[in-house]
């Protein structure tokens, strides 16, 4: 159980890395394309998605007591 | 402010590194949590996720059929890109050795190299035991990483069908493979 928890933190540090490197892309889409391109939507989707992949690899293993926000990247 | 060739070629970059990093927390998930748990679905959405802006960006580049790229060319770049800096900051000719097309610097054959003129460069001098060292810690980076790159390929075929298939032609061209 210990080992298994220690995967899904190590699988949850490297989401996080994953978010903290692509969090940006939607900033920079609607520098260069505007609002409304499709691409920027596409983008706002996939980081919306590691967010929500993050949170739950984060509270796989966590005390149901807690309730830890999704407050850092 | 316009599209360049150098976002385009980050983001392409940038999105091809980020499906393949959360296809490996993919299996990983599956591994651990059962492939019909939450978190493997999460996962398999967000790859589904990245596949589309992939496409996304590849039709920004493709438009306008038959009149070439609509990029502009690369101005002045005030703001550089955060991770743009990061690909293109170690050039093959950084390391003072240059291999045939096809073995570039995510090569096992370049990074075991790389390490050894390192050694040398700071050293003046390299020792067989070193090298034994080095080529016995490449060794062991390689099975892993080959080990996770045929996981990956077998749960999610559909995400190699092209990379396979380029992989297998260059292969045959110069002898050399990806996970071979």
């Amino acid at each position: 159980m210990a080992d298994s928890g220690n995967e899904m933190n190590d699988l949850a540090r490297r989401a996080s890395n994953l978010l903290f490197d692509v969090i940006d892309i939607p900033r920079h889409l609607r520098a260069r394309l505007g609002q409304n391109h499709a691409a920027l939507g596409a983008a706002e989707e996939m980081v919306a998605s590691l967010e929500a992949l993050l949170r739950e690899l984060r509270r796989y293993h966590a005390p149901t007591s807690v309730e830890e926000p999704f407050d850092e990247v | 402010m316009r599209m360049t060739e150098a976002d385009y070629e980050y983001l392409i970059h940038t999105l091809s590194e980020t499906r393949s990093r959360a296809t490996e927390i993919a299996v990983g998930v599956r591994a651990r949590a059962g492939a019909d748990h939450k978190l493997a679905k999460l996962a398999d959405d967000t790859i589904a996720k990245i596949e589309s802006l992939f496409n996304a960006v590849r039709l920004i580049n493709a438009e306008k059929p038959g009149t070439g790229p609509r990029l502009a060319r690369e101005p002045e770049r005030k703001a550089p890109l955060r991770t743009l800096e990061k690909v293109a900051s170690v050039p093959p000719s950084a390391d003072g050795f240059a291999l045939p097309p096809g073995i570039g610097p995510e090569h096992w054959l370049y990074e075991f190299l790389r390490d050894v003129f390192r050694e040398l460069g700071a050293r003046g001098a390299v020792s067989v035991e070193n090298v034994d060292r080095m080529w016995k810690y490449r060794r062991d980076c390689f099975v892993r990483d080959r080990e996770t790159a045929r996981r990956m390929v077998r749960t999610y075929p559909e995400l190699f069908g092209e990379l396979l298939h380029h992989t297998s032609a260059r292969a045959s061209a110069h002898g050399v493979g990806w996970i071979g």
